[in-house]
């Protein structure tokens, strides 16, 4: 990704995007891009390392299935432990998020 | 997970991982044409936000934690391939490691075997030697009635033993051989704490004045005369002509004292010499719980009491050194030389090999730039040329062991016999451990920092330079330049030392011995005294034999027995250690002819003498000078007080020229030669020395069976048994100069391969320089001063460090300074030409360079 995320964080999103259901990696990079509105920039590539780890976690699995275009692509889904691990991610993200702006505020005052 | 499925699994993870990026990026262009672009700017554009395929695959793999074996494989097989495609590089790197690991594990391995090993006793730090020392703190043997004061006064030692090595003649139903005989007395094996392997030890009845004679054999000699797993016991053997039964056999490694093949008791015959004939060397085994510091203490006491109670222990001293130190601590200094050298060598192997990865490393950087950009990771590509470095040491290290092992052969065969323990060595495993070490250490070693150095290259630098010149930065080319002033200089180090113990070495063999040794043939034996006039008369008419004559003392090889005498007609001094002593010999009367020895004045003594009460003697130079300074000796007459029972007075007839008797880097000492056929003896343990040619030897060796069977007849000629007496100083001398030699051709390897490198990396500057008009020779000379500046400078380095280093090696040196000029002028001249051939070439290969050429290189 070109604008740096947080170690992590990919695996977060792509957590994140699956919750509403089975997608495959094209779309996953898709979706992010346009709900970040373009503000992430995911070198598209670096999402199959993530999605390996998240294979390996146990978090998602996938399976082969067909695209909108026709072409045999794999699609992941999540799994319960998977959304659990969503959830973690999440509170630990907000935590982090809410340490973040109270170092932040006095600037804004 | 069985490996097979373990495989298959991977293949289809890999294969689904590939399809599905593929099926990304196909997705990702057809939206683009959508959009509007062209297929080509669509499939651009798709990658670029993709990011590297290769790079995303290796992740991937990364997160099921294959990667490690997975890339360990490849990058062996990748090293593999890039090793074999320079082979020059890696036929001299090898072959350099090869010989340093090599060199080493045989010198350590041998080290190991003489220097570290223990003892092979089982209690080796309880055994002391224990020795009388003089008013100088000489050490001396013991006197016998001293060894018994100290045997039963002590309260340190739990045995105390006294024992002396010999040469004897043994026989038996096989044929004569002399051998080296310990005799030793009650508590020398309770010392030892070695027990007989077949049979038994002595038991007190054998012990003791007129006891049965019984032998315990060595497991060698056994082997040697009665044959493998014969059976020995109860069997006669006679020792110079005396019946003794073979009672026991030790252990295959016992030869204590001095390789000692067979001990025999010492109670046996009587012991009726004084306190001031040292006749012994005693051993002690500390009771537990003492140290040898505490026993010295023990013994001091007894030294002074036997020295206020005895004339003859006078100033006399005890002192106790731990049986290892005895044993090792005359060679340590000179292994320990030997092993700083071979350490030097395997350093220069390292620096060289070093420098070598380095200058091609950094003509990789192309190749580096490339794997890069494709995707390699900086740690990657450490990982890669650490990979080849621990391949070429494994290599090198393998090939080094099995020089290894043929260098243990060879030190084994050929290492002088007093050397103690040498014949131990083998490769064993702690070797082979020491091997690996060694090669993995020396691969990360020279590795490591050339690999550092390669990986900071940056892609776009790399692949822009186009060819690999001027990717070495000025940082890396000082580097260059250091390992090879540092070889140089390590290599001139070890080539002076070289240098001086050659030259020390070759004035050690050409030192005039005052013998004409040439045509001069010995052998050891041992005949009735009553045969002798027979055995010289038949020798000396067999046709080739010019002169032939028996002696006590062989020349060169021992000193012989040293005693008081007096002068007839001068007073006894009241102190004992006031007399005058000189080192007394027996010969027969052609024994100066044998020898090609002059007589200065007088005569020599003659058959008429051999037959005339009337004793005779002649002395050298140094007696007389040293006795009858006023040039008077001859017709003076002397008697020496401890050799005979009734010593009579001799009268010197002759003077002859010194002659170097305690070895060739010795000076003479005063020396009486008595006439041996005036000194009758039962039995004749005496060396035949004969001027003639080695054909005759046969003739001779009949007519001394024809005398007495019983006497092995070894020959030797007068010149091996010189060469003997400095066996060690030319081991010595062989292994340093095979280092030095071998440092010499890795300094000049050195010097070429960063040259060849530096010419390589600079052909199209110097193409330019062509062009604009340089000639040839202004090439050749620009190179040629390149390396003539770092030779320089590692000479001068090297030359200053071997001026510091070089008086380690004073004790070794004969007749010279270690700072000999003359050695270093040499090591200067011979590595000046060696290495400036080094930079030769390289040089020439620049000169030849074509402009046109040159410019395309790119």
């Amino acid at each position: 990704m070109t604008r740096a995320l947080l170690p992590g964080t990919l695996e977060m999103l792509i957590l994140q995007t699956l919750r509403h259901g089975a997608l495959h990696g094209y779309a996953i990079s898709q979706y992010i891009q346009q709900a970040s509105e373009d503000v992430l920039q995911v070198e598209e590539g670096s999402l199959y390392p993530a999605l390996q780890r998240l294979l390996r976690d146990g978090w998602v699995v996938a399976e082969w299935g067909t695209s909108s275009r026709k072409r045999r692509v794999r699609t992941y889904r999540l799994t319960p432990a998977g959304r659990k691990q969503l959830g973690r991610e999440i509170a630990g993200f907000e935590r982090l998020l809410a340490g973040i702006s109270r170092v932040m505020r006095p600037v804004e005052s | 997970m069985n490996p097979i499925s373990r495989w298959l699994e991977r293949r289809r993870v890999e294969r689904d991982l590939a399809d599905e990026m593929a099926a990304h990026l196909e997705e990702r262009i057809e939206q683009l044409m959508d959009e509007g672009l062209s297929q080509e700017e669509a499939r651009i554009r798709a990658q670029r936000q993709f990011g590297n395929v290769t790079s995303q695959k290796e992740k991937s793999r990364e997160a099921w934690g294959w990667n490690g074996m997975e890339r360990l494989t490849q990058d062996v097989r990748f090293g593999c391939r890039v090793l074999g495609k320079s082979p020059a590089f890696t036929v001299t790197a090898v072959t350099v490691l090869a010989l340093g690991i090599g060199m080493n594990t045989a010198m350590f391995s041998a080290a190991k075997a003489v220097l570290l090993s223990a003892l092979p006793y089982p209690e080796p730090d309880r055994l002391v030697e224990v020795w009388q020392t003089n008013k100088a703190g000489r050490f001396m043997d013991v006197s016998g009635p001293d060894f018994r004061d100290w045997r039963d006064q002590n309260r340190s030692m739990q045995y105390l033993a006294s024992y002396y090595g010999d040469q004897v003649g043994l026989s038996g139903d096989f044929a004569p051989r002399r051998i080296r005989i310990g005799v030793v007395s009650i508590g020398f094996f309770e010392s030892m704490g070695v027990p007989a392997a077949v049979g038994r030890l002595f038991s007190r009845e054998e012990q003791k004045l007129g006891g049965v004679p019984v032998a315990v054999l060595g497991y060698d000699l056994s082997q040697l005369i009665f044959g493998p797993g014969a059976q020995s016991m109860g069997k006669s053997v006679r020792l110079d002509g005396m019946a003794f039964t073979v009672i026991g056999i030790m252990p295959p490694a016992f030869d204590f004292p001095a390789r000692a093949q067979l001990w025999v008791p010492q109670e046996l015959i009587p012991d009726p010499s004084t306190r001031s004939a040292h006749n012994y060397h005693v051993l002690g085994h500390l009771k537990p719980g003492t140290s040898s510091r505490l026993a010295q203490e023990d013994m001091n006491v007894i030294a002074t009491q036997l020295a206020k109670a005895y004339i003859d222990d006078k100033d006399e001293g005890i002192k106790v050194v731990p049986l290892y130190d005895e044993v090792v601590g005359p060679v340590r200094p000179a292994f320990l030389i030997l092993l700083s050298a071979v350490t030097l060598v395997l350093l220069i192997a390292c620096v060289n090999i070093s420098g070598l990865h380095l200058a091609r490393a950094t003509v990789r950087a192309k190749e580096l730039g490339l794997r890069a950009a494709l995707g390699a990771g900086r740690p990657r590509l450490i990982r890669q040329l650490l990979t080849e470095a621990v391949l070429l040491a494994i290599a090198g290290g393998a090939i080094g062991l099995a020089l290894a092992m043929a260098g243990t052969a060879v030190l084994r065969h050929s290492a002088p016999a007093n050397i103690p323990r040498l014949e131990n060595i083998h490769v064993d495993i702690s070797m082979l451990c020491f091997t690996a070490v060694l090669s993995i250490g020396a691969g990360l070693l020279f590795g490591a920092l050339p690999a550092i150095a390669g990986s900071h290259t940056d892609v776009n630098e790399a692949l822009k330079q186009g060819s690999g010149k001027g990717t070495a930065g000025p940082q890396l080319k000082r580097w260059g330049n250091a390992l090879v002033v540092g070889q140089i200089g390590l290599a001139v180090v070890l080539l002076t030392g070289a240098a001086l113990l050659l030259k020390s070495y070759w004035k050690l063999t050409h030192v005039d011995s005052g013998l004409r040794s040439s045509g001069v043939f010995t052998t050891d034996l041992l005949l009735p005294a009553r045969l002798s006039t027979r055995l010289l008369k038949e020798v000396s008419a067999l046709p080739g034999v010019q002169a032939a004559a028996l002696t006590d003392v062989l020349p060169v090889r021992e000193g012989g027995a040293d005693g008081d005498f007096e002068i007839e007609g001068t007073p006894l001094p009241a102190d004992p250690h006031q007399d005058s002593n000189a080192y007394y010999r027996l010969a027969t009367s052609q024994y100066f002819r044998t020898f090609g020895i002059p007589i200065l004045k007088g005569r020599a003594f003659d058959e008429t003498d051999d037959r005339s009460p009337e004793q005779v003697a002649t002395v050298n130079q140094t007696f007389a000078a040293e006795f009858f300074p006023g040039g008077d000796a001859i017709g003076k007459r002397i008697r020496f007080l401890g050799f005979d029972a009734k010593p009579q007075f001799m009268t010197i007839v002759g003077i002859v020229p010194d002659v170097r008797a305690f070895g060739l880097n010795k000076p003479a000492k005063a020396e009486v030669f008595g006439d041996l056929m005036q000194h009758a003896v039962l039995s004749l343990d005496a060396t035949l020395v004969v001027r003639g040619p080695v054909s005759e030897q046969a003739a001779v060796r009949s007519v001394v069976t024809s005398l007495n069977r019983d006497t092995p007849v070894e020959f030797q000629s007068m010149d091996e048994v010189i060469a003997g007496t400095i066996a060690r100083e030319r081991f010595q001398t062989f292994l340093l100069s095979l280092f030095a030699a071998f440092a010499l051709l890795l300094s000049a390897i050195g010097i070429y391969g960063l040259l060849s490198y530096t010419v390589t990396r600079r052909t199209s500057e110097l193409g330019i320089r062509m062009t604009l008009g340089a000639g040839r020779r202004a090439v050749l000379v620009l190179v040629l001063s390149e390396g003539g500046r770092l030779v320089a400078t590692g000479l001068l380095l090297g030359l200053l460090g071997a001026f510091l280093l070089s008086r380690t090696l004073a004790s070794f040196l004969y007749g010279m300074k270690t700072t000999d000029p003359g050695s270093f002028v040499t090591v200067a001249l011979v590595f000046g030409v060696v290495a400036m051939l080094g930079c030769y070439f390289p040089a020439r290969r620049a000169s030849k360079i074509d402009p046109n050429v040159a410019l395309r290189y790119e």
